[in-house]
């Protein structure tokens, strides 16, 4: 878990800072906002990316005795395609990796002095649509990871985080990465739409 | 943010920390402006006699009212479900059979309780949203508000119907066994708490939406 924890921050780190000198003086030209809105989609591709890589390198086989026969060894690999939730995850995730790039783009013409007349008002819709995948594939990722752990004595689902301990890791360090994409849409919505309402009237 | 562009009185730099409250002293013309040309006739009617209401949109009101049902229903069928089954188990053939209750819950499962408790805060949320609609001044809270109960939403009907496909399928690779079989009432009866708060959190999106389009068609953007 340390380990990728590490990583991600140093890495989302390393894009804000890159993100934070490129909006110079003339990002406050127009509105403070614009600056704010490219650091945090730079940290959404951050994120996005960082969790992607970790959920695509989530792969373990561990070696399991069977009760039946002693001294036998089965490998089992616990890979991610092997829930649908998680490779919802991972579609989502790629998906909004790709959105942050595109809308870094666009907010960054923004801040070179293009006018926003019907920009702001596409940027606040998409970034709705793509907080509502998000928190969505969160939300299932999150599921299946929560039974993972616990497991769910009801429906006989025996925990497998205590088996598959580096793989759980790997899962539990991208759902997290997904929760804060999530939080970041829905900042960069009230963001956005903040700035649009400020204009209003 | 372009002086010329704005109206008088309300460059951004003095609107940005009393906005909400100034917003609701507003008084008509800039109102009428604003709301008159894309809403129904009775609702530029009800902006232009009350300076500190909004007009109320009939389609977003109808949206809300649709949130706030789906939402409690969805809850409410997914509170009661419960399903008892008796299952025959015969140990050997000299014994009559073993007859087991087996009880199916929905607080069994934590992605339940996560969906029912959800539900529940989204449709206190939009009844309250619902009531406050004709107050100017607290639009913005409800937009913010509406976009958490969103993600809320989102997430809670991603968990319970991510529970739900386990149920219905199991997962062979770590072998959680499908419990649909066996309790089938009680899957149904999730699945259409999940469908319908689904549909609830597909028209929570359309409002909030159409809300983003209200205020750009009032900014000075459009």
């Amino acid at each position: 878990m340390a380990t990728v924890d590490v990583d991600t921050t140093t890495e989302s780190g390393k894009a804000a800072a890159a993100a934070a000198p490129s909006p110079p003086a003339a990002a406050c030209r127009r509105s403070s906002f614009s600056g704010a809105d490219l650091a945090l989609r730079a940290l959404l591709f951050a994120v996005t990316l960082a969790g992607l890589i970790v959920l695509a390198t989530a792969k373990q086989t561990v070696s399991i005795p069977v009760p039946e026969i002693p001294g036998l060894l089965v490998s089992r690999p616990a890979k991610f395609n092997h829930s649908p939730a998680l490779i919802y995850l991972l579609v989502a995730q790629c998906v909004t990796c790709f959105y942050s790039l595109l809308t870094a783009l666009t907010s960054l013409k923004l801040i070179s002095g293009s006018s926003p007349t019907k920009t702001l008002f596409l940027l606040v819709l998409l970034d709705v649509l793509y907080a509502a995948i998000m928190a969505s594939a969160t939300g299932s990722a999150g599921g299946v990871a929560w039974i993972g752990l616990k497991g769910n004595t009801h429906t006989n689902w025996t925990k497998i985080c205590n088996i598959y301990g580096n793989f759980c890791r790997h899962i539990g360090s991208s759902v997290f990465l997904g929760l804060v994409a999530s939080v970041i849409l829905v900042l960069l919505t009230i963001l956005n739409a903040y700035c649009l309402y400020r204009r209003s009237r | 943010m372009e002086a010329s562009r704005v109206k008088p009185g309300f460059n951004g730099v003095g609107m940005a920390a009393g906005s909400v409250n100034g917003s609701s002293r507003r008084p008509g013309p800039g109102l009428g402006y604003g709301y008159g040309y894309y809403m129904g006739s009775g609702a530029a009617a009800g902006g232009s006699g009350r300076a500190a209401q909004a007009p109320v949109d009939g389609c977003s009101v109808a949206l809300r009212v649709f949130v706030v049902a789906s939402t409690l229903v969805s809850a409410v069928v997914m509170g009661v479900d419960r399903q008892t089954r008796t299952i025959q188990i015969t140990i050997t053939d000299a014994l009559p059979p073993l007859e087991v209750p087996l009880t199916a819950n929905w607080s069994y499962s934590s992605a339940f309780v996560y969906f029912v408790v959800a539900n529940a805060m989204v449709c206190l949320f939009s009844a309250a949203a619902l009531a406050a609609c004709r107050s100017r001044a607290a639009m913005v809270p409800v937009m913010v508000g509406d976009l958490l109960a969103l993600a809320l939403l989102y997430s809670a009907v991603g968990a319970a119907a991510e529970f739900g496909i386990l149920g219905e399928r199991g997962n062979s690779h770590v072998r959680w066994a499908k419990v649909c079989n066996v309790y089938g009432r009680f899957c149904d009866r999730a699945m259409a708490a999940v469908i319908v708060s689904l549909i609830g959190a597909f028209a929570n999106l359309v409002l909030l939406m159409l809300n983003i389009l209200t205020i750009h068609k009032s900014s000075s953007y459009y």
